[in-house]
């Protein structure tokens, strides 16, 4: 981060902060969307994490790479709003409109829009078989495309904890997919065919 | 029959499979485990899952938030600092005459010696109040945000001592009359 907009963040100016959402504005978005599974609450929680990012600025050492520190704090903000919901928590509440669905422009036919609708679906049920920090694991590691390093900066894990968490999460949704959309197959291969 | 045991507990085991994850395999090491595929259907449909999840994760879009986020956010951390320099406004009406009143007490007056001072420092309020800002602006340009912080904390600091020593005044005050009367 340049240093005059970390001085400028720390001022608290609100040019400074509209720079830095707009440069952060859809990673940010995504690991809430990624974690939460529900646009609405998403959008709200990443407004809460670019606030909270100003109010504790001047713990970031400018010397360091800026986005993990602040995957950090959205992380940490994600979890803190999953542990105060109820103790079973879907990510099914994300309605139709959630960001993960089809969008306009995606897919050019009906049959593609069809098909990313389903897509999106199975990886909802991918995260949702995962703990929090798990689904920050994945989330970090698939689409913001961090290092094992910058993944260990993000969470506050020891690197050999990140390497083991994010291998166990992608083996138990790869057993996930297994057992819910590649196993009915199998069992329906296998069954007698009627006479 | 042995060797081929030992060689599929290799397959199915965690650290093949995370050096299989991370692409930390040789030439050699992925043929036989081609060849091991051929002959295990357990890795197969695991690698087989394990290829469809990849491939889901890594096509799916990264989602965008709404076009007003940007001043939506913006809006929402104005009216966030708003509140905050009202709390801060609120908290120093308060701090500041009961830190007075701690500070006489401390030095040995009274209650009432505290509230006239309270009063005075009342009466120089509009001399008081600039003053007041100017040392707030000073310090927090010295302390940045954990001013609040350092300020609450030592206000009661000073206002917990002096309680404790109001307490321990009016406590010894109650023994002596009593043991006067009697």
């Amino acid at each position: 981060m340049d240093i005059r907009l970390f001085q400028a963040a720390k001022r608290g100016e609100e040019t400074a902060l509209e720079q830095i959402i707009t440069q952060y504005q859809r990673p940010v978005y995504a690991l809430c969307y990624r974690m939460l599974g529900n646009a609405a609450e998403a959008e709200d929680a990443a407004q809460e994490v670019f606030i909270k990012m100003m109010t504790k600025i001047h713990t970031y050492d400018p010397s360091r790479p800026f986005a993990p520190w602040l995957f950090r704090v959205a992380t940490n903000h994600c979890r803190d709003r999953l542990r105060r919901r109820r103790p079973v928590f879907s990510l099914e509440e994300g309605g139709e409109e959630g960001a993960w669905e089809w969008m306009p422009g995606n897919a050019v036919n009906p049959e593609a829009a069809v098909e990313a609708k389903e897509e999106a679906e199975a990886v909802r049920r991918l995260l949702e078989c995962l703990s929090p920090m798990d689904r920050a694991l994945v989330t970090l590691f698939y689409w913001q495309g961090l290092s094992y390093a910058e993944m260990a900066e993000a969470t506050g894990l020891t690197l050999s904890a990140v390497k083991s968490r994010l291998f166990r999460a992608r083996r138990e949704m790869a057993r996930h997919l297994r057992r819910e959309i590649l196993q009915p197959e199998v069992s329906h291969a296998a069954q007698p065919r009627p006479r | 029959m042995q060797h081929n045991h030992a060689q599929d507990e290799f397959w199915h085991s965690d650290g093949w499979w995370m050096r299989l994850s991370e692409g930390r395999i040789s030439a050699d090491e992925a043929r036989a485990w081609q060849a091991h595929l051929r002959r295990c259907r357990l890795c197969r449909e695991e690698w087989r899952a394990w290829q469809e999840m990849e491939r889901l994760l890594t096509a799916a879009p990264l989602p965008r938030p709404s076009s007003t986020f940007v001043e939506a956010t913006v809006q929402r951390w104005s009216a966030h600092r708003r509140r905050r320099r009202w709390w801060m406004a609120g908290a120093i009406l308060f701090i500041v005459p009961l830190s007075a009143m701690a500070y006489t007490v401390l030095m040995g007056g009274t209650f009432l010696q505290a509230v006239a001072l309270v009063q005075k420092l009342w009466a120089f309020l509009g001399l008081l109040v600039p003053m007041l800002v100017r040392a707030l602006v000073t310090l927090s340009m010295a302390f940045g945000t954990a001013l609040p912080w350092i300020a609450a904390t030592f206000a009661l600091l000073l206002i917990f001592v002096a309680l404790l020593d109001g307490t321990l005044l009016a406590g010894s005050a109650v023994f002596m009359q009593r043991r006067s009367r009697r």
